[in-house]
């Protein structure tokens, strides 16, 4: 049977456990908060890495971002990726997902493959779009929220089964697919020292926004000025009006409180 | 290059603003899933209204499935003045390919100018697909619609777990689409008085339109006594409550409401105090009961975005440093295991003394006559 080829597209995002608000002005602050693989990438890495040992085949792990982000792809390739790519230019800055997925399609369609895994959503945005809106552009079939994936090599179809909130479905797809990995899916495993070693002897292929246009993208649907959504301001979340709160006696408490609740006609 | 970028989305070129006049009307998807409709496809329809007030457009329905006429009528009472009617046997369950070439036909030969998406998983697959289908901007997850001097859609969300909140603006595509957050706005009473039309629209699924088959779809119903979205009174337990049956305690609070379900935090869920459909929250429900009571829990930022448009909060928490305090409209300060039972206590007193003097009342008009 033949060798899968995997594309796994990742992106590093900040420790949103690490965000703090300023607490004067309640905006947040960027600075100094570590970045780290998404870790609901880690489950799309961790699907890839199944096939790849059951079928054996090849792993590309693919990221849009800042040079930095290099450092997500070594743990992809500590993990088991067989190859790693940056797609890294100030002309793919502040993509929204539509620009995001055009810009990964570009490269994605000049290698073979025969899945596509995403993370569920990342976690500073957590749209979930982007694996969807990807599998549009290189115009393939997708499945989201998978949680089980059983592989036909011989019809080249899937039968998978997709988590869902009050239930789950069974789906059949021919490949090649795009699919985003439920946490269902199975707890990934993290990457080993040996993993690490092996990492640095691979190489990260960088691409910027001329050699995407060399395959074929068209510069004006990359980073912000090819993004259909545009955020004009950002708020702190809204303050509600100071409540009323009583300490001491409970009694006392609780009767206050019940007769306000009355007069609201909510008991 | 980048000087097109419109100046804060504010569009003055008349080519694109002539394109973007084409586009009229405010759309929703109507969910149907194990034979119904979801909550969240009538509060879409609250949104739409609110937003096609502002834009004095008209609000339709998009209706997909396959046997599903019947519920055209329920979209046309809770706010719709058209229901878009696409039956296919090939959409008899929701299929990401066959229904986003389905609804993508319909947006181009009706051109919509704003479309709203429950933010549900099944639903945001749709969404983002067609936004792909149709190129056009998806804002995901949105909480508050309002429309800006321009008419442009105000698409407001939580960023970074409700840390931030942004601003989505989609200047110069049309439709604009966005997911709204179940729970986010309510139902509008149905009025059996509101007429609208019905009009079916047959689209042409090829085979490679419908790639994927449904094997099997396994559903699980809600115990009406679980469903947050449309529970009235929420009483929500945290770690304080100390272990799973102590919760016994809320449920007694529960039960003196209508329509009054217990819930719980991230952390009991976790722990197993609760199941997970009952996790208020970021990563769990967004609610917003008439009377949402916070019970020993210390109200976390991801808890907060969950629950803070609930109209009114009672916090009880023993610390009165606890986060839950600053957005409650009432709170105690006190040990929730001596609280609860006398809020339970005064609750039922309160009652009784109140139907007494209605019989007292009544019997004293009845002597006068
Ligand atoms: C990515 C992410 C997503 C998350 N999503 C969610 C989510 O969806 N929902 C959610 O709830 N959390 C979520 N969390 C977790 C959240 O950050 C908090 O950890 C959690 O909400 C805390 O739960 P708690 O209030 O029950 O517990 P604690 O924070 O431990 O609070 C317990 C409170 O009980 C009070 N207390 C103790 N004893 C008593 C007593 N006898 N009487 C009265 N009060 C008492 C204490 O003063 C304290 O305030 C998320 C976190 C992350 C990082
Ligand atoms: N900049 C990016 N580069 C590569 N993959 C991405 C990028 N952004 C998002 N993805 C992928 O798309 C998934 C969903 O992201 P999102 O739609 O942003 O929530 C992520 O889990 C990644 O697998």
């Amino acid at each position: 049977m033949g060798e899968l080829n995997i594309v796994v597209p990742i992106k590093q995002v900040p420790d949103v456990s690490e965000l703090r608000l300023d607490p004067v002005t309640h905006a947040l602050i960027r600075e100094g908060v570590p970045s780290v693989l998404n870790p609901y990438d880690r489950y799309a890495m961790e699907a890839a890495i199944r096939l790849k040992e059951q079928f054996g085949g090849r792993i590309t792990a693919i990221t849009m971002g800042p040079m930095q982000a290099k450092k997500a792809l070594q743990e992809c390739m500590a993990l088991g990726a067989d190859e790693a790519v940056i797609l890294s230019d100030r002309a793919f800055a502040a993509a929204d997902t539509w620009a995001t997925a055009y810009t990964l399609s570009v490269y994605i369609k000049t290698i073979p493959y025969d899945f596509v895994f995403t993370g569920l959503k990342a976690i500073d945005g957590e749209t979930g779009q982007v694996g969807p809106e990807l599998a549009e552009f290189l115009g393939i079939p997708h499945i989201t929220y998978v949680r089980k994936i059983e592989v036909d090599q011989s019809s080249r179809s899937v039968r998978v089964e997709r988590q869902l909130e009050n239930g789950y479905d069974v789906w059949e797809a021919p490949y090649p697919i795009l699919m985003s990995i439920a946490r269902e899916y199975g707890e990934p495993r993290l990457p080993t020292l040996q993993g690490y070693i092996e990492a640095k002897r691979k190489q990260v292929k960088v691409v910027t926004a001329a050699d995407l246009q060399k395959m074929g993208g068209d510069p004006k649907y990359f980073g912000l000025k090819g993004s259909p959504t545009f955020i004009p301001k950002v708020h702190p979340p809204p303050a509600r009006p100071p409540g009323t709160v009583w300490e001491g006696d409970p009694k006392e408490a609780v009767r206050r409180l019940v007769e306000a609740l009355s007069e609201k006609g909510l008991v | 290059m980048a000087s097109q970028q419109p100046r804060f989305g504010v569009v003055t070129d008349p080519e694109i603003l002539k394109r973007l006049a084409e586009y009229r009307g405010v759309w929703v998807y109507a969910e149907v899933d194990d034979n119904q409709l979801t909550n969240v496809s009538l509060e879409l329809l609250a949104a739409a209204r609110y937003v096609a007030q502002k834009t004095k457009e008209d609000v339709s329905a998009v209706l997909v499935g396959y046997g599903i006429e019947r519920f055209a009528r329920d979209l046309i009472v809770h706010g719709a003045d058209r229901v878009y009617l696409i039956q296919d046997e090939k959409l008899k369950l929701y299929v990401s390919d066959a229904y986003t070439e389905a609804v993508s036909q319909l947006v181009l030969a009706k051109k919509p100018s704003i479309f709203l998406f429950g933010a549900n998983r099944n639903a945001r697959d749709l969404a983002s697909r067609v936004a792909g289908r149709v190129n056009t901007g998806l804002a995901a997850d949105c909480i508050q619609l309002e429309v800006n001097e321009n008419g442009q859609l105000e698409q407001i969300r939580p960023d970074f777990g409700g840390k931030e909140l942004s601003v989505v603006l989609t200047p110069k595509h049309r439709p604009q689409l966005t997911t709204i957050r179940p729970g986010s706005y309510k139902p509008l009473p149905a009025d059996y008085n509101r007429s609208g039309i019905v009009e079916s629209f047959e689209p042409r699924l090829a085979e490679q339109h419908s790639r994927i088959k449904v094997i099997k779809s396994v559903r699980e119903r809600l115990d009406p006594k679980e469903d947050l979205e449309k529970a009235k009174v929420i009483v929500a337990g945290g770690m304080g409550l100390r272990n799973k049956d102590n919760f016994k305690l809320l449920h007694q609070l529960a039960e003196l409401f209508e329509g009054g379900a217990v819930a719980g935090t991230r952390s009991v869920c976790e722990k197993g105090w609760l199941p997970h459909h009952l996790q208020v929250g970021q990563s769990g429900k967004t609610v917003s009961p008439k009377l949402y009571f916070a019970v020993g829990l210390s109200g976390a930022i991801q808890h907060l975005v969950g629950m803070q448009n609930s109209e009114v909060i009672v916090a009880i928490n023993i610390d009165k440093e606890a986060p839950i305090f600053k957005v409650c409209t009432y709170g105690i300060v006190g040990d929730l295991f001596e609280v609860v039972p006398l809020l339970i206590d005064e609750i039922k007193r309160v009652r009784i003394e109140r139907t007494l003097t209605k019989e007292s009342v009544k019997a004293e008009s009845a002597g006068e006559r």
